[in-house]
């Protein structure tokens, strides 16, 4: 099975020597000049077990055998309470470099394996994706029903858009503003058509490891099959999947993997991308999590937080305030993790906090770069009735392209 | 219904349903900290979270009567494990929730603040209107009420001792509210330490837990200074080390002053646990920041008469230079404490800490070098800082012993185990003023010697707590009948 990825024996000696120093729970204070509690789920539920702190003793307590059957629906509760958004991790490698992440991830996947099973919805959507290729549950071959007339993909680029299941079947704006923004830009690219499989990071998020490697070996095989040198993604979900998963799943993936915003700086800076329409607007841009701190979390890596305010920056007339919580300090939207399919309050909470500081900033508009972001904070603009609308980076730069 | 349920029940009923649980894996994250190589771990029988005095007296009053053992945990940073379960069945009395600032006052140069309220979150709250608190020697996570509670060593105000409570609100155990200082007199703010009687704050200080539960405290704040002078000096031997600093301190200079051995002073500095290896050799043997505050002029003559006095007394090395700016973080560092929770980065972080005088360093400073071989340490792991918390004297001096360990590593607590028993012992033969805190194991070495005081001590905790239900255990062994 998954000899390549880690376990939770892997981190047997971080869990125990845990030192409950809570350095985990709030933001960079010598960063932001600010205390700020940075866990969404701590702040929602409150005991200690639904901070790092309390997920690390979980899983030590998991290895050591002290889980008793009556504790197990407790345990999966606490588990799957947590949108796995690293700001956690973020701080802790700074002090003790335990990968709070990795930890939630390979204790979720030790539940699948110990047969306790996941929450409800989200055997609902394994069974969707096992199905019907998405955890929507809507029919694969409507996958690419969003596509614009006018627009036709090239078989024979060498650069792919993988769109991914949200902006397939619910934030289809997302895929078409990607789609124009390239074909306006010039730029010949393939979408993979029938071969586009959910890219697994929900199974990833929640533990199914052994149907989202079957999902990789698929999805990889279909992009070498293509001949596609370099796949782009506008969800940060699939990207971090591609970047950071699939090589531990399926190996060396003989492709190169790019967020849209990545792409696109390289356009800017070739004078590929002329942004030619003012747009007198003032925005705020939210980092999403999995194109942000989950790449910084691998030593060595920068995560793509200036690649969309460069884009943002260059559009004429617009002004971009930030807000206090960014980068790698940035408010989780509470979405990810299986949190927004199981936890729907807690999801929306989280959002609303979020939203609550773009509204501060002054702003218009609330930017980001995610379909999964954009879902759950377009939920908390509704639920506020608040006067500020959300929009990708994308649809942002299609509208200030001639 | 078994009793941990009944008790639920009537929890829920003073707080509410999503603030008390029994639940195995919420309670788990409260069986143990990293300490529990020498604090067994034990699971509380349930945990509740109340966010008013009125809640917790009504917790109490309901424990108290069902004698239930209960384990105030303010924050939950330490590492001690003073907040882990002695007894089966216990309360563990969350405390994070009552995490707010009452007020911040200015024109008395103090803050009221419940027991969740951080360092840092006062700190920066405190900047904000133009003052600062006592910086405690810890990180900026932990709770400032519990440490100021138990006497803390600070990064600031060397000269001003170890105590910053004006006035406290304690929930007895039965429930009765007790308040100090000022705030026990009619009509009276909470801004003053001493009223008609006597200090009860002192009398509650110092203990972790075990004389009832502190839900409001007054504490000292201080102007921000108006300039500030930082700079370091450097030696190799501990003589040099101890000579220079009475007179500073004499001469009321430093505003801090730490002596930190080299692998202390490395630990802070690193950014990976790559770097402690690669930084070892790189420092002298000791280095001592200083800091000097106040008005410019009066900085200005501080820093030049501390110059002389150190030059006088015993030229330092500093990399060849008298002394030498300290890096940007290492000054922050004293503001927001933040790296020292990189000292958990080796593994487990195992302090001993203590109060002693200054003169006596260097027979600690071998001792314990004697007793980490001994252990099984490499001389070099084994590391003895100091500060002087006393400006009268010079002399009286926290100090805290500094081993690296694992948890996960058997043969390491071995050797982490036997340094710090044989340690305790020899520096009660040494003589050392006291524990920094009164945790069991150091308590049970000198409980038969204390004499008056310790059975005095003992018989007013019955006093206040007859039925022996605050976190039993913590300060004084649980006798064989009591279990």
């Amino acid at each position: 099975m998954s000899e390549n990825m880690d376990k939770l024996e892997d981190y047997r000696d971080q869990m125990i020597n845990c030192g409950h120093c809570a350095g985990c729970s709030v933001f960079n204070w010598w960063t932001l000049n600010k205390w700020i509690a940075c866990c969404p789920s701590g702040k929602k539920f409150g005991f200690l077990s639904y901070y790092a702190t309390g997920r690390v003793e979980l899983g030590r307590a998991l290895l050591e055998e002290e889980i008793e059957p009556q504790d197990v629906e407790a345990l999966k509760k606490i588990a799957y309470a947590c949108p796995v958004c690293g700001a956690c991790t973020i701080q802790c490698l700074e002090f003790k470099e335990m990968d709070n992440v990795a930890v939630i991830e390979t204790l979720r996947a030790r539940i699948i394996e110990l047969g306790f099973g996941a929450l409800p919805e989200h055997e609902k959507i394994r069974a969707n994706i096992a199905n019907v290729n998405n955890p929507y549950g809507e029919p694969h071959e409507e996958r690419f029903s969003w596509l614009p007339e006018g627009i036709t993909p090239d078989n024979q680029a060498e650069i792919a858009y993988f769109v991914g299941c949200t902006s397939a079947y619910r934030e289809q704006e997302l895929a078409k503003a990607a789609v124009k923004i390239l074909n306006k830009a010039g730029i010949p690219f393939q979408l993979l058509e029938s071969d586009e499989y959910c890219c697994g990071s929900p199974l990833l998020r929640i533990g199914f490891r052994e149907q989202a490697i079957e999902i990789a070996k698929h999805n990889v095989e279909a992009i070498r099959n293509r001949g596609i040198k370099k796949m782009i993604f506008s969800c940060a979900g699939c990207y971090r999947t591609f970047k950071e998963d699939y090589p531990k799943m399926v190996g060396d993936l003989g492709f190169e993997v790019e967020h849209i915003t990545q792409y696109l700086n390289t356009l800017l800076k070739e004078g590929k991308l002329e942004l030619k329409n003012p747009l007198n607007v003032v925005v705020t841009y939210h980092d999403p999590c999995h194109m942000g701190r989950h790449i910084v979390l691998k030593k060595g890596k920068v995560g793509i937080f200036d690649e969309p305010r460069r884009l943002l920056q260059a559009i004429s007339g617009l002004t971009l305030n930030e807000m206090v919580r960014i980068r790698e300090n940035a408010w989780c939207c509470g979405a990810g993790g299986g949190v927004k399919s199981a936890f729907k309050d807690f999801a929306l909470d989280t959002a609303i906090d979020r939203l609550d500081e773009a509204v501060t900033t002054g702003a218009q508009i609330l930017v980001s770069a995610c379909p999964f972001c954009r879902r759950n904070l377009m939920d908390a603009i509704k639920a506020k009735s608040e006067n500020i609308v959300y929009k990708d980076v994308l649809e942002l730069l299609e509208e200030a392209m001639e | 219904m078994a009793d941990e349920a009944i008790l639920k029940e009537e929890f829920e009923a003073i707080v509410g349903p999503d603030r008390v649980s029994i639940e195995g894996p919420v309670l788990i994250a409260y069986e143990r900290d990293q300490h529990w190589p020498f604090v067994a771990p034990m699971r509380p029988g349930i945990v509740v979270q109340p966010i008013s005095t009125e809640e917790v007296q009504q917790i109490l009053r309901i424990a108290n009567e069902k004698k239930i053992p209960v384990v105030p945990m303010s924050r939950g940073v330490n590492v001690r494990g003073l907040c882990v379960p002695e007894k089966e069945g216990s309360i563990m009395l969350d405390l994070r929730l009552m995490n707010h600032i009452l007020e911040i006052n200015t024109e008395m140069m103090t803050a009221t603040i419940e027991p969740g309220v951080t360092h840092g979150q006062l700190q920066i709250a405190a900047r904000e209107k133009g003052c600062r608190i006592c910086i405690p020697g810890a990180p900026a996570t932990g709770s400032l009420l519990a440490n100021y509670m138990l006497r803390g060593v600070y990064h600031s105000i060397a000269g001003d001792g170890v105590d910053q409570v004006l006035s406290a609100e304690i929930v007895l155990p039965n429930g009765d509210l007790l308040k100090t200082g000022s705030l026990s007199f009619p009509n009276a703010p909470p801004h003053w330490r001493y009223t008609s009687g006597p200090d009860f704050v002192g009398l509650f200080q110092s203990n972790p837990g075990t004389m009832g539960v502190c839900t409001k405290m007054t504490v000292k704040l201080y102007p921000m200074s108006e300039h500030e002078v930082w700079f370091m000096v450097a030696y190799n031997t501990i003589e040099e080390v101890i000579s220079i600093i009475p007179p500073l301190m004499w001469a009321q200079i430093p505003t801090v002053l730490w002596v930190l051995p080299q692998f202390t002073v490395i630990k802070l500095f690193a950014k990976s646990t790559k770097d402690l290896d690669k930084l070892r050799g790189t420092f002298p043997e000791f280095t001592i920041p200083i800091t000097i505050e106040g008005p410019k002029e009066i900085v200005e003559v501080k820093a030049k008469l501390a110059h002389e006095i150190i030059n006088k007394t015993c030229p330092p090395i500093s990399g060849g230079k008298p002394v030498v700016p300290p890096p940007a973080n290492f000054v922050k560092e004293f503001m927001y404490p933040r790296r020292i929770l990189g000292f958990l980065r080796q593994g487990s972080y195992h302090a001993l800490a203590y109060w002693g005088p200054l003169n006596k360093y260097p027979e600690y400073y071998a001792m314990m070098k004697d007793n980490g071989e001994a252990a099984g340490y490499p001389r070099e792991q084994v590391d003895l800082l100091a500060s002087p918390v006393a400006g009268f004297h010079g002399q009286a001096c926290y100090y805290e012993a500094e081993v690296p360990y694992s948890s996960a590593k058997p043969e390491t607590v071995e050797m982490v185990k036997k340094f710090h028993f044989q340690t305790l012992k020899d520096l009660v033969t040494i003589g050392i003023y006291g524990w920094f805190r009164p945790f069991q194991h150091p308590m049970q070495i000198v409980l038969d010697q204390l004499g008056t005081y310790g059975q005095l001590w003992q018989n007013i905790m019955k006093l206040v707590d007859p039925n022996g239900i605050m976190n039993p255990g913590k300060v004084f062994p649980i006798k064989k009948e009591e279990e």
